[in-house]
């Protein structure tokens, strides 16, 4: 600690320069902070670096643990790309996401604005109820959820992989919290102004909570994007996999191929990548048009 | 057009009551103000005869038609919000022509009739903005144009003005008063604001705790109040109160002495030895040299003077009570000077001190 101190405050006095780019002095408090989110930084970052790194290696170089191949190549995209079971749970993982990702955005806020913004006898049980399923872990789950599938002949397809993710009591809770930020007097005026109910809700509230649906559905698109135990009960056909079940069983002889998987986990990321920036630009305009109201 | 009658209206919020059992007849054209303090129940009246709030008992006419079942979109009501409500993501030409979405005039048609309002709102130049690019003006303009593009019987304003500073609120309040001298659509319009009340009103109807208080012309509650409330709320500063008591001989005596000759509106209801209140305005109250004609005579200590242009208040102490007078500009008296004070005996009101009400 003393010692980051003193280098500091030599680096600080010495170096004109830099001490002018810094303007305010460099405070301990502020060394530390950044020492530690560095190392938080590092944490988080070096496994991609690793799984991108291994991803350019050839097989005898995988277990070498150097960031750095010493014989990069595009061998293992090329392999990848070209074997069709890639492709096919690409497409079964990109097709679950979207489509639970559009029902949760339909159905959380579709709930939420009922339990915010109408006043019924019991409403409060049920949020209540909605809120306590919260607590209970998906590995609590799996196992009434498979039994479920099973009696209702849903093991192995995309409806028996996706049932359970159709709504969450999370979204219901977030989109609930933020529709109290829409004034009634918006949702009254346009009652009077004649709108049915379900019009209200979809062409007056939805697009005074766009940040919020944004976020929500950044996080179910991510969340089903990466589910892994589920699918991975739910589904024996490998036809059927999600990207992250079949990655884990991505090999080309008896071996696991672990420059494939990772080849693999590297371009699963993309459109993980893609959803986050379509979406984040709408939360920052959200949040513009949102304090500009009023 | 049409007027609006209001029968016998409760309201109760589960078991609270907070209406009770209002009458109210508001004629064809005809600008109304509620007012009163807050909490009184005047958005909740608003509410009901917009029907966005159920009502409890009694009955609510718009046009002679019965409407306690009638959804709001077929009242043929328009509202004006006070914080606007007018939509963020919508232009100002989207947000005006909302009121029309679900009428079945052509599209040409409906088109005209946005532009028009625009152009009588001085919106035309800010069709296409969205309100976060408008003034606080600007929206409030929207938010009438998209009540008045429907052309309705009856508009209804809750408070649409206090969001504004003061002198946009100013400005505004002329240009509502042009609007319904030029279109002579039935107002009800709610406000907590006096003043407002006042300019605005071609009835007003002064409200208290969910009952009414007063009903009348500005210049009708302003001159004859009917209870103490009403007396102390239209008018800046608030009327003064003195206690008095009654004589045999249709006068009162004030608390130090000073006896005053009952106004001549009494009528003979002062009994000998009655708890009154003695009220009168600030305006009526004059600083003046003794032995000024009048029938309320006062002496006091100037404790603080606000000067307001051509005339200035001055707030004298008597006894340990402080009244309000005025004084013109050009003969104000000191801090600390002993004053006199007169009013005229028609500037004087007199309230029966258990129920609060005007002898009259
Ligand atoms: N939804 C509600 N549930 C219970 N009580 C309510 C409800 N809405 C209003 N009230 C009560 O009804 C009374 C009248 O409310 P209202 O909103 O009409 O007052 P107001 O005169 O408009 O006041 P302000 O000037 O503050 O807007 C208040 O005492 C209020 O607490
Ligand atoms: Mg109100």
């Amino acid at each position: 600690m003393t010692a980051t101190l003193d280098a500091a405050g030599r680096l600080g006095a010495g170096e004109g320069g830099t001490a002018r780019f810094f303007r305010t002095p460099i405070r301990p408090g502020r060394i530390v902070m950044w020492t530690l989110l560095f190392l938080g930084g590092i944490t988080m970052v070096m496994p991609i670096v690793f799984m991108l790194s291994t991803s350019l290696k050839y097989p005898h170089e995988v277990f070498d643990l150097s960031l750095i191949p010493q014989e990069p190549t595009l061998e293992n995209y090329i392999y990848v790309l070209e074997d069709g079971r890639f492709f096919r749970w690409f497409i079964n993982s990109l097709l679950i996401a979207t489509a639970t990702t559009l029902s949760c955005v339909f159905f959380d806020s579709l709930v939420g604005y009922v339990l915010c913004k109408f006043k019924f006898r019991g409403r409060y049980i049920i949020f209540i109820a909605i809120l306590s399923t919260l607590m209970i872990p998906t590995e609590m789950l799996v196992i009434p959820w498979y039994l479920m599938a099973q009696s209702f002949g849903w093991l192995d397809t995309y409806w028996g992989i996706m049932f359970p993710g159709m709504m969450t009591a999370f979204g219901t809770f977030l989109m609930k919290q933020f529709f109290e930020t829409v004034p009634d007097d918006f949702l009254e005026a346009a009652r009077i102004d004649g709108m049915n109910e379900f019009q209200i809700w979809w062409s007056i509230a939805m697009p005074l909570v766009t940040p919020a649906l944004s976020a929500l559905a950044i996080f179910i698109f991510l969340g089903n994007w990466t589910a892994f135990i589920w699918p991975l009960i739910v589904t024996t056909d490998s036809n059927l996999y999600t990207l992250p079940v079949g990655l884990t069983t991505f090999s080309v002889e008896q071996q696991i191929d672990w420059e494939l998987i990772m080849t693999g986990a590297s371009l699963a990321t993309i459109p993980t990548l893609l959803v986050f920036l379509f979406f984040q630009r709408y939360i920052i305009r959200g949040v513009v048009l949102a304090g500009l109201k009023g | 057009m049409a007027d609006v009658s209001i029968r016998q209206i409760y309201k109760q919020y589960g078991s609270v009551e907070v209406i009770h059992g209002l009458d109210l007849e508001i004629a064809d054209g005809e600008f109304v103000v509620l007012v009163g303090p807050s909490g009184c129940g005047k958005s909740t009246m608003l509410r009901m005869i917009a029907g966005l709030e159920e009502i409890s008992g009694g009955e609510i006419a718009i046009g002679g038609r019965v409407v306690n079942h009638v959804e709001p979109k077929d009242r043929n009501i328009a509202m004006v919000f006070q914080n606007y409500a007018i939509y963020p993501h919508m232009t100002v030409y989207k947000n005006i022509g909302f009121g029309l979405r679900t009428s079945r005039l052509p599209q040409a048609d409906k088109d005209r009739r946005i532009r028009d309002t625009a152009k009588i709102l001085g919106l035309t130049d800010l069709l296409e903005r969205r309100p976060s690019q408008l003034s606080g003006g600007q929206r409030q303009r929207v938010a009438m144009g998209r009540a008045m593009v429907r052309q309705p019987a009856v508009f209804l304003f809750d408070e649409p003005l206090s969001n504004l500073d003061a002198q946009l609120r100013a400005q505004m309040r002329l240009e509502i008063k042009k609007l319904h001298q030029a279109m002579g659509t039935t107002i009800v319009f709610v406000t907590h604001d006096q003043v407002e009340a006042m300019t605005l009103a071609d009835r007003i109807v002064i409200m208290k705790d969910g009952y009414i208080q007063q009903m009348g012309t500005p210049t009708e509650v302003y001159e004859h109040p009917a209870t103490m409330f009403a007396a102390r709320f239209i008018g800046s500063p608030s009327m003064n109160m003195l206690p008095a008591t009654g004589t045999a001989d249709a006068a009162v005596t004030l608390a130090g002495g000073a006896r005053v000759p009952a106004p001549p509106s009494v009528n003979g209801a002062l009994q000998a030895d009655q708890a009154l209140f003695l009220g009168v305005r600030p305006d009526h109250l004059l600083v003046t040299e003794p032995g000024a004609p009048g029938a309320l005579h006062l002496e006091g200590t100037v404790s603080v003077i606000e000067p307001l242009g051509p005339e200035a208040l001055v707030y004298v102490t008597i006894g340990d009570r402080e009244l309000v007078a005025k004084a013109p500009a050009h003969k104000t008296p000191e801090v600390g000077a002993s004053v006199h004070l007169t009013a005229a005996g028609e500037a004087v009101h007199l309230f029966d001190a258990q129920t609060e009400r005007a002898l009259c």
